[in-house]
């Protein structure tokens, strides 16, 4: 047992803390206020080499370990989690499944512009009916020579409004269920593919998700991701890896929202002390700062078991599961520890608390992680 | 970072599985309803070095990290709570006192009893009046001669039953007029008292919830006579020496609680595959499948968060904070798991033909003893306040 930071590890987080604090923080608010996308953030989070953290530095990317991608994962989140999620789709949900399951011609094309942060990815697994149910794919990929022929309607995609490439998941042999979903990669400028509104959003209002009509869009064989059949394979071990980045975001919100509280805590006064000394208020504290850090364990815990190659799906929903639900937990008692001041938008915690809905619902929801717990607990 | 046991931790924790198979799991229901353990259990365990685990190898230890030791309490504790906390008491709190507080003659003749398993060395410090508050002692020590002179009351001392050993916090302050006042610091001592000596009265086992087996009694101390050489540290230092204590213990309480709880949820999910309704195992039911998967997240999650505790007290690290939220989180996860393992088996789990209304009671303890959860908060809130007061 070894619960050090390696130097690379420590080396990026100083980064990353310094970049979150000075250029992503004093910005948040407006961006949530305005529901503006960070185009400067993320030109910056490129420079920075945080679009790529996984990739090898060959591939264009910064040659980290999954325990660095979700360090970076959490400073960025506490600063900003729309720019957070921003960082988690390109890395996790576009990034990784090219670099586990591309072939080397396509981690050149596709991965090495992605990485580097000259192009931004989305993930379209999505449906407007499949969501938890995801091998409910009715979004179709038709060979046609040496072509796939794709329609369909892919829902709530982020970093839609803005991708330049896309991780697609359609089926192609419906007969044979999710045996017959397939992956690909697309060019999200080409012919046959249509962006719709920007979603209006409860939080992460600064990361823009939106629809995507795919109507004959035409890929080459050479787009598809992994074998034909194999597309619910990659979709699964894709969230695997997402999982624990959302993980990170939700710790990273959870942080931002108890730092603000245990703030407020120690200046404001009632009935002639600061409100940390009344045991109402200490107590609650006490339990965010445990459940942060319990959670923050169970994370940590999933990114060594990724970078170790160990199978961590079960790692991974434990971590996501209750970050998430400590991120809403803490930010909600941060708003009452902040009483009225904490309902305005003059203070951070209500769009912490706005922000953390969203981690209970994406990338599986809380549901959804418990059947996957559950079933490893029952096997096993 | 590397979350992983090595291989030779894990092989040893191994050996203490199977013991606990073997010798504790068939009868951990029988020693709790006896309220007693079998008297060749302990010194069978001292043999196996589990009476003094982080004791060095040349002085008869089994010379064992944090991490180590911690991860065999939770082994004992998944098997048999009372047993566990016992060897955790004796352990962290008896026998640790004891080997850093004697001075070299009385040590080297009080030492190899308290390691190999003939003497187990309970720690009294609650009294009546005095639990959360534990500095208003009222249990006294006087000088005389050339010793010391106890007098007074300690009560809920887990193990004093079957201890040979009991190390007594007591106050060199008189009592105020209107009963004890809070003592200072350095008014306190230790001492290393012998279980039968004159004056010193065991009450019958005390009629507790939980953790029935693990001998906890009450103390009459009536001029106890303990000579000088049997005070544990320098003079002014015993009440920073036993917070200390307590950061340690608070890892094993941490430990046993987890235990205690993945005890109970294996016993459960086991259950949920086997019982049948509405002609399915009830496993095949989502409101199972919620418990089952929270109960397993939330122990985790603490039990991490205990490894965290006892690998920086392994390198040095200061974890006081980490230790009481550990047990925080793990008395926490473990009571609400057992009593989602008990609601899992329904009406069965309310009797004592499963284990789980016993790691009910057993875990409820954890929340109480060593610090209850509103002191693990106030110490985790004040570590709060001082960091972010600007």
């Amino acid at each position: 047992m070894d619960l050090s930071l390696s130097d690379d590890q420590e080396q990026l987080l100083r980064m990353v803390k310094e970049f979150a604090e000075r250029e992503v923080k004093p910005l948040a608010a407006a961006l949530d206020r305005e529901a503006r996308f960070p185009s400067q953030l993320v030109a910056r989070m490129a420079e920075l080499g945080l679009l790529g953290i996984e990739v090898p530095v060959d591939h264009g990317g910064s040659g980290l370990d999954t325990l660095a991608y979700v360090l970076a994962m959490e400073e960025v989140s506490a600063a900003c989690a729309s720019t957070g999620v921003i960082m988690s789709v390109n890395n996790s949900l576009v990034c990784d499944p090219l670099l586990k399951f591309g072939s080397d011609e396509q981690k050149e094309q596709w991965l090495e512009p992605l990485a580097a942060g000259e192009k931004l990815g989305c993930f379209m697994l999505s449906e407007p009916e499949a969501g938890s149910d995801a091998a409910a794919q009715t979004t179709v990929a038709v060979r046609d020579g040496d072509e796939y022929v794709i329609n369909g309607t892919k829902n709530w995609i982020t970093n839609g409004p803005q991708a330049d490439t896309g991780i697609l998941i359609a089926m192609t042999d419906r007969e044979q269920g999710h045996r017959g979903i397939s992956a690909f990669v697309v060019d999200m400028n080409g012919k046959g593919v249509r962006r719709g509104h920007k979603d209006d959003k409860l939080g992460i209002r600064a990361s823009h998700s939106c629809q995507i009509f795919f109507d004959d869009h035409r890929v080459p064989v050479s787009q598809r991701l992994g074998e034909e059949g194999h597309g619910f394979k990659v979709a699964m071990a894709t969230l695997d890896a997402g999982r624990i980045g959302i993980a990170a975001q939700a710790l990273g919100i959870a942080r931002a929202a108890f730092e603000a509280a245990a703030s407020y805590a120690c200046e404001r006064k009632t009935f002639g002390k600061r409100i940390i000394e009344h045991q109402a208020v200490a107590f609650m504290l006490a339990d965010m700062e445990t459940e942060i850090d319990a959670a923050r364990m169970l994370t940590w815990r999933a990114a060594v078991a990724k970078t170790s190659g160990a199978r961590h799906t079960r790692e991974s929903a434990m971590c996501k599961l209750m970050a998430s639900e400590v991120a809403n937990r803490v930010a909600k008692n941060a708003i009452q520890i902040h009483g009225g001041n904490g309902y305005v938008s003059e203070y951070p915690v209500e769009r912490h608390y706005r922000d953390a809905k969203i981690t209970e619902i994406y990338e599986g929801t809380s549901e959804i992680q418990r059947i996957v717990i559950a079933s490893h607990l029952l096997r096993g | 970072m590397d979350f992983s046991l090595s291989e030779e931790d894990l092989l040893l924790r191994d050996t203490v599985r199977e013991l606990c198979d073997q010798q504790v799991r068939p009868h951990a229901g029988a020693w709790d309803e006896a309220r007693a353990l079998p008297p060749e259990l302990l010194p069978g365990l001292g043999q196996q070095g589990l009476l003094a685990m982080e004791r060095p190898e040349d002085e008869g230890g089994a010379g064992l990290s944090t991490v180590a030791a911690t991860s065999l309490v939770e082994e004992l504790a998944a098997a048999d709570g009372a047993l566990a906390l016992l060897v955790s008491v004796h352990n962290h709190l008896g026998l640790a006192h004891a080997a850093q507080g004697l001075r070299p003659g009385p040590r080297a003749q009080e030492l190899p009893a308290l390691t190999d398993g003939r003497h187990i060395a309970a720690w009294a410090l609650s009294e009546r009046g005095s639990g959360s508050d534990a500095l208003r002692l009222s249990t006294s020590a006087r000088r005389d001669g050339d010793g010391w002179v106890l007098q007074g009351e300690k009560r809920y001392v887990l193990g004093a039953s079957v201890a040979q050993r009991i190390v007594v916090l007591a106050t060199t302050a008189g009592a105020g007029k209107d009963g004890p006042e809070r003592s200072r610091l350095e008014e306190v001592v230790a001492l290393l008292v012998d279980a039968d000596a004159p004056g010193l009265e065991r009450s019958e086992p005390v009629r507790t919830l939980g953790m029935r087996a693990a001998g906890t009694a009450h103390l009459r101390l009536d001029g106890v006579r303990v000579p000088a050489e049997r005070e544990l540290g320098d003079p002014g230092r015993a009440w920073a020496d036993a917070m200390a204590l307590l950061d340690r213990s608070r890892v094993g309480m941490a430990a046993v609680a987890c235990g205690i709880g993945r005890g109970a949820m294996e016993v459960a999910a086991a259950y949920a595959q086997e019982r049948e309704q509405f002609g399915r195992p009830i496993a095949e039911f989502q409101a199972i499948q919620w418990k089952l998967a929270d109960m397993a997240t939330t122990l985790e999650a603490a039990w991490l968060l205990t490894l965290q505790a006892a690998w920086r007290r392994d390198v040095g690290l200061p974890f006081g904070a980490h230790a009481s939220r550990a047990k925080l989180a793990a008395a926490r996860a473990a009571t609400v798991a057992c009593s989602e393992a008990l609601q899992i088996h329904g009406g069965y789990g309310y009797t004592r033909e499963f284990p789980v209304e016993r790691a009910l009671r057993d875990a409820r303890l954890c929340e109480i003893g060593e610090g209850t959860n509103e002191i693990q908060r106030l110490l985790i809130s004040r570590a709060i306040a001082e960091r972010f007061a600007a």
